[in-house]
């Protein structure tokens, strides 16, 4: 179930919201609980029984995890137990499918048959969720969280239908509290309801919008477009990722704060970087932070030395790429980000600060925007004849008949005045025009609570209207 | 940092959130209870009907989600007004009334208050379909048709119906305006390879083109097809078509005593009534001419026995030519899938304003069967097409008159094996 989709806008949401409010205080875990795992299950009905079997094994190992509950030696072993077993299960339902064709395209060089393969079906958010499952287990080991109170709680935890697809990716002690305390003011849901409607927005009016023009050309073969039309399409593929992305992780934001939690922020307008390592830390925030923490710093982060750290920031970026997807465009993808980063730690921060900002965000953008081509092909042979083109080595094509109509069309480019300086918003100093969270929703001035709620309400309103005529559109990250 | 709010500010939140439920709620309640009623929209056909049945397959197998997905869309209360709304946003704002790309059904805003299908835009934009070689095969066995069904007594004129866009490209949108033309159709290679092949043609697009300064409405504003007037001049053309092959005795070009202004009628505003505004420039009702005729003489037999094969631009053809006092029988090969006949014998437009429903047939397939009924007692057979259905390649009729009356096993072993695509407009 996507949230852009009229099942849960219409549906889902307000009996969720119905059971979830009338529930006693005490028992609304529970209710969150319920509401989450149903969620799921509408769009993994099978997986849901692994997921809750999984989750069940972890709340019981993680319970000899604290320190001292064990030897270390025995911690580290169980812990290494129970990662495996959830990365195994990630392993297999992400990457088996791959795998299996990568050998038996090799039995094929070696004039072997295929072997029979039944592929296995992806669950949605797999990704997601065994990084927060991670992050409780790696967090109890460690001692920065402890075990959870009960097996549901650590369920909710990683089970809680907000963030539980497409996240943002919440570190386990950074809710831990808020799990088992939090409080729901009307204050609070009303700006949650403004911030689930932004993200609707984002997602609905300018995402999809631009999507119609990257779909056209990316699913069109380089060698039947123009150059022209290749750049229109990474560009409206650039924007729409961004705003699709970030639209999911702004309602994710904005129900978590409907439900009482707070989870911090995944992007920081990440096209306004001035560097690949600024555009990291603004991109997907809660992955980066997730990669730093159990993934860069246990490797020896940038401890052991430049040539060290600079092979550790590449292996991050590496499986980045890999967790993003099953295929060598993604696996790519990540080595052109390693890569990028890599140069720019050897570079070093003084060299970075003498290109002139505006020089080096423009540069930023472009190398990120040739990334995402990686990112939307379906295959390294078309990704290369995409790049091809888009350095004029390949001949023009007939071009796209839709192309005219879609650059006739005013919503498109209505969507690109309001979502291109958005995107760019602190480079071009539009940043302070844009609305904040406030620090206290209780205390926001009755102007602004009246205005955002009229606003919401109006977007509210259109994304219905788009959704039911124009019917159902998922969102860019379910796949991962 | 957090405060303590003021009660008249408790108030107030709540309030708001009181009414964010209401509205949450209110199109499943709306559904529930039917009430307010719904805005009902025309040309909207939903795929789902009622709400699936939850069984343990249904449900561990994923179907049910993804039913009630799609249902939910195309059930949830207060949906028509939710649609309209959309439209009317985006109409108001963009010029349009569904987002860029359109789909092949879509409606195509032109200069108030003309409408066009995007399927006659698609058909004018793209590149011809049929490669010439294939087109020559085509046309060489619309010839071999015509001559075997004279064998058999019967004569037989293709009419190319026109595309609109085409006709009326000037009150196009400014984007498709500069880009339509007749050479990206199969049209310009269509009418070639049937003048190579000396097969009767009738080309409405030029004959359209050269009228259109003498006729308001050829192809009305809010139409698909062609309008009454237009279908009937296209008529009153192909009867010279049917005389110059000198199988049935010379046939009188039909002239009109009236043309009455008639009310909206089905053909005049097939594309309006799929806006599904509120209030546009391209809403207004927009009468249309309609050409009427004395009814037969009483004693007087019609010398036609007619079949029309072709697409929906056959409806207002069959029409016309029941009103011209020539038919006594029509039968309409719709598609070659649906079978319509029409007693026109009976017919005075003067006092009523369109050919009463033909009388169904209902649905007839291609067949040795049905061909053999729809041809029996025929004298003419006419072949209506519009631009973008020239790549049917006539549904196969061609191969079927080739498996009745020429050499079977021929028709059989056809050198080319066309697709067969059925496409039913909206307008049907």
């Amino acid at each position: 179930m996507v949230f852009s989709s009229a099942t849960f806008l219409f549906y889902f949401l307000p009996a969720a919201l119905a059971l979830y409010f009338l529930t006693p205080p005490r028992f609304r875990n529970f209710s969150a609980l319920v509401a989450s795992l149903l969620f799921f299950a509408w769009g993994a009905p099978k997986f849901v029984f692994v997921l809750i079997a999984s989750c069940f094994v972890d709340y019981h190992a993680s319970r000899w995890l604290p320190p001292g509950r064990l030897p270390v030696p025995k911690r580290k072993w169980l812990l290494g137990l129970i990662l495996a077993l959830d990365l195994g299960l990630l392993l297999y339902f992400k990457y088996a499918n791959f795998f299996v064709a990568e050998v038996q395209g090799l039995l094929g060089l070696l004039g072997r048959g295929p072997f029979p393969w039944t592929a296995v079906v992806l669950p949605i958010g797999i990704s997601f969720f065994t990084f927060q499952k991670v992050s409780y287990l790696v967090d109890v080991y460690r001692g920065t969280a402890q075990v959870a109170h009960s097996a549901g709680r650590h369920l909710l935890y990683i089970a809680l239908f907000p963030q539980l697809i497409a996240g943002p990716i919440v570190r386990y002690h950074d809710v831990a509290q808020q799990i088992d305390q939090r409080s729901t003011t009307s204050g609070l849901f009303l700006d949650g309801l403004w911030r689930f409607c932004v993200g609707l927005a984002k997602k609905v009016l300018l995402a999809n919008t631009f999507a119609r023009l990257a779909d056209l050309v990316f699913d069109t073969p380089p060698s039947l477009m123009t150059t022209t039309q290749a750049w229109a399409g990474v560009l409206a593929y650039t924007f729409q990722l961004y705003y699709d992305f970030a639209g999911y992780s702004d309602m994710a934001i904005g129900l978590g704060r409907m439900l009482g939690f707070r989870f911090l922020e995944n992007f920081n307008f990440p096209y306004a970087s001035a560097g690949i390592g600024e555009f990291w830390r603004r991109w997907h925030v809660s992955l980066g932070r997730f990669m730093m923490e159990y993934l860069y710093v246990p490797l020896g982060g940038n401890r052991k030395g430049h040539g060290r750290t600079v092979f550790n920031l590449w292996l991050v970026f590496l499986a980045s790429g890999f967790w993003h997807g099953a295929a060598w465009t993604f696996i790519l993808w990540g080595i052109w980000h390693g890569t990028l980063i890599s140069i720019e730690k050897t570079l070093g921060p003084e060299r970075m600060k003498r290109i002139p900002r505006p020089l080096a965000i423009a540069g930023t953008f472009l190398l990120v925007a040739l990334g995402w081509v990686l990112f939307r092909s379906g295959t390294i042979h078309r990704a290369g004849g995409f790049y091809l083109l888009l350095f004029n080595l390949l001949p023009d094509g007939a071009g796209l008949m839709a192309f005219p109509e879609i650059m006739a069309d005013r919503a498109l480019w209505l969507a690109a005045a309001i979502g291109i300086p958005c995107a760019f918003a602190p480079a071009l100093g539009l940043d302070r025009f844009l609305p904040r969270d406030p620090e206290d929703p209780d205390a926001v001035p009755f102007a602004r609570l009246a205005l955002r709620f009229v606003l919401s309400i109006l977007i509210l309103v259109v994304v219905a209207c788009e959704l039911c005529a124009t019917g159902f559109n998922p969102f860019i990250y379910f796949q991962f | 940092m957090t405060t303590t709010p003021t009660l008249a500010r408790r108030c107030f939140q709540a309030f708001l959130v009181a009414l964010t439920a209401a509205l949450l709620f209110f199109p499943y309640f709306q559904h529930v209870a039917g009430w307010p009623a719904d805005k009902p929209l025309s040309g909207f056909r939903t795929r789902t009907g009622a709400f699936p049945d939850l069984t343990r397959t249904s449900w561990f197998d994923g179907s049910f989600a993804k039913t009630v997905d799609l249902w939910a869309t195309e059930h949830v209360g207060i949906r028509g007004w939710l649609v309209a709304l959309d439209r009317q946003i985006r109409y108001t704002c963009f010029g349009q009334v569904e987002p860029a790309p359109l789909r092949k059904r879509a409606l195509v805003i032109g200069t108030p208050p003309v409408l066009y299908e995007n399927i006659l835009m698609i058909d004018a934009l793209r590149p011809p379909q049929v490669p010439p070689d294939r087109m020559e095969i085509f046309a060489a066995r619309l010839r071999r048709t015509q001559d075997l069904l004279r064998e058999q007594g019967m004569a037989f004129v293709v009419v190319l119906a026109p595309n609109k866009a085409l006709v009326y490209t000037d009150t196009l949108p400014s984007w498709a305006r500069r880009r339509v033309s007749e050479t990206n159709t199969d049209y310009r290679a269509f009418v070639d390879a049937l003048r190579r092949h000396d097969v009767p043609l009738l080309d409405t697009l030029a004959l359209f083109r050269e009228l259109r300064s003498q006729y308001d409405d050829l192809v009305p504003p809010h139409a698909i097809h062609w309008g009454h007037q237009g279908a009937w001049i296209a008529w009153q053309h192909a009867i010279p078509l049917v005389n110059r092959q000198e199988l049935l005795p010379e046939l009188p070009v039909p002239e009109a005593v009236d043309v009455i202004m008639d009310k909206p009628s089905s053909m005049n505003r097939e594309l309006r009534d799929q806006l599904n505004l509120f209030f546009s420039d391209h809403g207004e009702l927009i009468p249309s001419a309609y050409p009427v005729v004395d009814p037969l003489p009483d004693g007087m037999e019609a010398p036609l026995n007619a079949l029309v094969v072709g697409d929906s631009f056959g409806f207002t053809f069959v029409d016309a030519m029941a009103r011209s006092r020539l038919c006594k029988v029509i039968h309409f090969w719709f598609y070659m899938m649906r079978g319509r006949g029409a007693d026109p014998g009976s017919f005075d437009s003067r006092a009523e304003r369109a050919l009463p429903a033909p009388a169904g047939i209902g649905t007839m397939h291609r067949s040795i069967e049905n061909g053999q009924r729809m041809l029996a007692g025929k004298n003419l057979v006419v072949f209506v097409i519009t631009t973008f259905n020239i790549d049917k390649f006539s549904w196969g009729f061609d191969r079927l008159v080739e498996q009745l009356y020429g050499d079977p096993d021929a028709a059989a072993a056809a050198p080319e094996n066309f697709e067969e695509e059925i496409e039913v407009n909206l307008g049907d």
